[in-house]
């Protein structure tokens, strides 16, 4: 195959070229014949060009954006206003809180168990005074 | 090159984009204006961009074969899922008859006829060649094929064409 078939033919006055042969004359004039007829029924550039249908996007782009925009907004500010408040209930704090069986555990003599007594200091007791002897206890007679 | 250099040189191929386009939508005018709008809306809004590799013709004309195809593809999808699912129509309605105020001539209508017998890549080939005029090399660069698959798909269809042409002059 010749390779110089294929390339733009500048001796024979075509400009293109497009590698023809003479016998394919009679094709390109079949071909030519049909594209006069079909640019003859051409629309417009201008009916086709889209430069009002872009303007007409860009704003309807921005219609869209906007639309969006309040749609998450109006969803946000219903879902918040939906959201249940937490409970008015005040809840007592751990540490205060006391036991109902709390005063099982009050035994007598408590304070005594929970205190260091101090030494020369004897509480709840007489001191007893040397000389002094404490009377000897009676036995009781039952009659 | 700047964005109005750009629309003068579209304006200028305008007749022929629509020529191609006609043919990427198998002679659907409605979809072939469709086509070419939503082309040279993605060249306005910077989606194609022209870089200067091949001619401006070469490049405009690949991006209208796949603006075609995608279209097609959006069709396809759209009737195959939407459309059967709501009107229970088939899943590909069958494709409407092209456009006929466009043969208005016999020989026009019958080369689009047989034309139509060819294989998809064949036929594009020839399109490009022999009614748009390009090379064979702006041709494949348009078709994204190598050069030497779009000589074979010339050669190909070309003697096919020629011996399809020669079987209704006959009749």
């Amino acid at each position: 195959m010749n390779d110089d078939y294929y390339r733009p033919n500048s001796e024979s006055g075509d400009p293109r070229g497009a590698g023809l042969r003479a016998g394919d004359d009679a094709l390109r004039e079949r071909f030519a014949a049909l594209r006069r007829e079909e640019e003859r029924r051409a629309p417009e550039f201008a009916s086709l060009w889209p430069g009002r249908v872009r303007a007409q996007r860009g704003k309807t782009r921005w219609l869209v954006a906007a639309a969006c925009a309040l749609t998450v907004v109006a969803a946000v500010l219903w879902l918040r206003s939906t959201r249940p408040k937490p409970a008015d209930v005040s809840v007592a704090s751990l540490a205060e809180w006391k036991a109902p069986t709390d005063f099982l555990l009050e035994t007598p003599g408590r304070e005594l168990l929970r205190t260091v007594p101090e030494i020369g200091e004897w509480r709840g007791y007489t001191v007893a005074l040397p000389g002094t002897r404490p009377a000897p206890a009676r036995k009781k007679v039952l009659h | 090159m700047d964005k109005t250099d750009l629309q003068g040189e579209l304006e200028r191929l305008h007749p022929a984009s629509f020529g191609w386009a006609l043919w990427c939508c198998d002679y659907r005018r409605d979809e072939a204006e469709e086509v070419l709008q939503a082309a040279y809306l993605k060249v306005l809004e910077g989606m194609a961009r022209f870089d200067g590799r091949a001619s401006v013709r070469t490049w405009f004309f690949s991006v209208v074969r796949r603006t075609a195809w995608e279209q097609r593809r959006r069709r396809w999808v759209r009737q195959s899922l939407l459309g059967r699912w709501l009107s229970q129509q088939p899943a590909l309605a069958p494709s409407p008859a092209p456009d006929q105020a466009l043969s208005s001539s016999e020989e026009s209508a019958a080369l689009r006829q047989v034309l139509a017998t060819l294989p998809a890549r064949q036929r594009e080939v020839l399109h490009l060649v022999f009614y748009q005029e390009l090379t064979i090399e702006e041709a494949a660069k348009v078709l994204n094929l190598g050069l030497g698959t779009a000589r074979t798909h010339f050669e190909r269809g070309k003697a096919r064409l020629r011996g399809l042409l020669g079987g209704e002059k006959k009749r």
